[in-house]
């Protein structure tokens, strides 16, 4: 299966708080303590702010989110928060299964809220732009 | 009652199994990711992911040209100028997309456009003109060109490079290393021709197809005569084989009572 492919694809949001929650213990040695940054950077949706966080990730790193983070009720809003830049880099790298889990959740934001600014304007750049074009 | 410690367990390095996810714990996937990758499933076809296989071929300038925001808001102004639908838009963007997928050519860009989009002539030239820049760099990302064909076969060596492995001595300086005495000869189970007793055969040396070829001649200079090809065929006829079902080296048991 292609979800496979992702590493912490398959994982729910709670099972990556756990993860984040272990690589902090502060029981563990020192050397093994990990910052859960770079594990939020890849699962947004784990993140304790998820809306403000993902919009903290740089480009570069948003276009290796991992499709899963958009699943849920909380998917929606956090695709809608992705900024142009993000849209662009994700663009950029081509993948196409992050594309079109953003695209796919972000028409359910549409349909919920019409008159969300942050989609209209995600959704006018993806319609425009040649890479997003499936 | 004796008091029992509580036994505390603690982590060691590359413990995996300690902490809240416990031994071995795999994904366990909501219903909402399974609805997710439904979707993503179901919205992808297999041509499309081809599309997206070959666009992740293309190189990172092209890559980031065709998802750049300034591309997007300059087919934004084309869109807003011609009244374009929000699907017409996505179609002129697909063309544009597979234009560097090597889908058509550029000179078939106008052509096909003004088809799709139902426009005319007169119309395509704005949009050419404001394109211009990503149309021209699409020919930068050629596919890479055939080069010339040469000899497969090696040219004729009159000796064989000798390799004199070096060493350095203390000062910094190139010693040459006296050659090695030969080992005891190892046991050839069969013994090839060298290449040096190739190299000098004065004729090609028989292959077992039947296809030879004359190389061509040494010095670096292109020969002026046409590549001779001569088709060997075989000159005996193959001999008959014959089997005696009479005499049976293996007698029957009839024979044998």
């Amino acid at each position: 299966m292609i979800r496979n492919m992702y590493p912490l694809g398959d994982f729910s949001t709670s099972q990556i708080k756990e993860m984040a929650r272990a690589i902090q213990d502060a029981e563990l040695d020192p050397e093994n303590q990990m910052d859960p940054v770079r594990l939020y950077a890849l699962r947004p949706d784990a993140a304790p702010d998820p809306l403000r966080f993902i919009r903290s990730i740089p480009p570069d790193d948003a276009a290796f989110i991992i499709p899963d983070a958009f699943a849920g009720s909380a998917g929606p809003e956090l695709a809608a928060k992705l900024t142009l830049p993000q849209l662009e880099a994700i663009g950029t790298r081509g993948d196409v299964f992050l594309m079109a889990a953003i695209l796919e959740t972000l028409k359910v934001v549409a349909e919920q809220h019409p008159e969300n600014q942050d989609v209209k304007e995600a959704f006018a750049y993806i319609r425009r732009s040649p890479a997003w074009q499936m | 009652m004796e008091e029992q410690e509580e036994q505390v367990r603690t982590p060691e390095a590359n413990d995996y199994s300690f902490g809240p996810l416990g031994d071995a714990q795999g994904p366990e996937p909501t219903e909402a990711q399974d609805w997710l990758w439904e979707n993503i499933e179901g919205a992808l076809s297999d041509r499309a992911i081809a599309r997206a296989r070959d666009f992740t071929d293309l190189s990172e300038d092209a890559r980031a040209k065709l998802a750049s925001v300034e591309l997007a808001g300059t087919i934004g102004k084309l869109e807003a100028q011609f009244a374009f639908t929000p699907e017409h838009t996505a179609k002129l963007s697909a063309l544009l997309k597979y234009l560097y997928l090597r889908r058509f050519r550029k000179t078939e860009f106008a052509r096909i456009t003004a088809r799709i989009l139902d426009l005319t002539p007169e119309q395509m030239g704005p949009i050419e003109e404001a394109l211009r820049d990503v149309l021209e760099a699409s020919d930068a990302f050629k596919p890479l060109e055939k080069k010339a064909r040469t000899s497969a076969i090696a040219p004729e060596l009159d000796a064989l490079p000798r390799v004199v492995p070096q060493r350095f001595s203390a000062e910094g300086t190139r010693e040459e290393e006296p050659p090695t005495p030969p080992l005891e000869e190892p046991f050839i189970l069969h013994e090839e021709k060298s290449l040096a007793d190739t190299a000098n055969e004065t004729t090609p040396r028989e292959t077992r197809s039947s296809f030879s070829f004359t190389p061509p001649e040494t010095g670096g200079q292109k020969s002026q005569r046409p590549v001779t090809v001569r088709i060997e065929t075989e000159t005996e006829k193959p001999k008959a084989r014959v089997v005696h079902y009479s005499k049976l080296r293996t007698p029957l048991e009839n024979e044998s009572q």
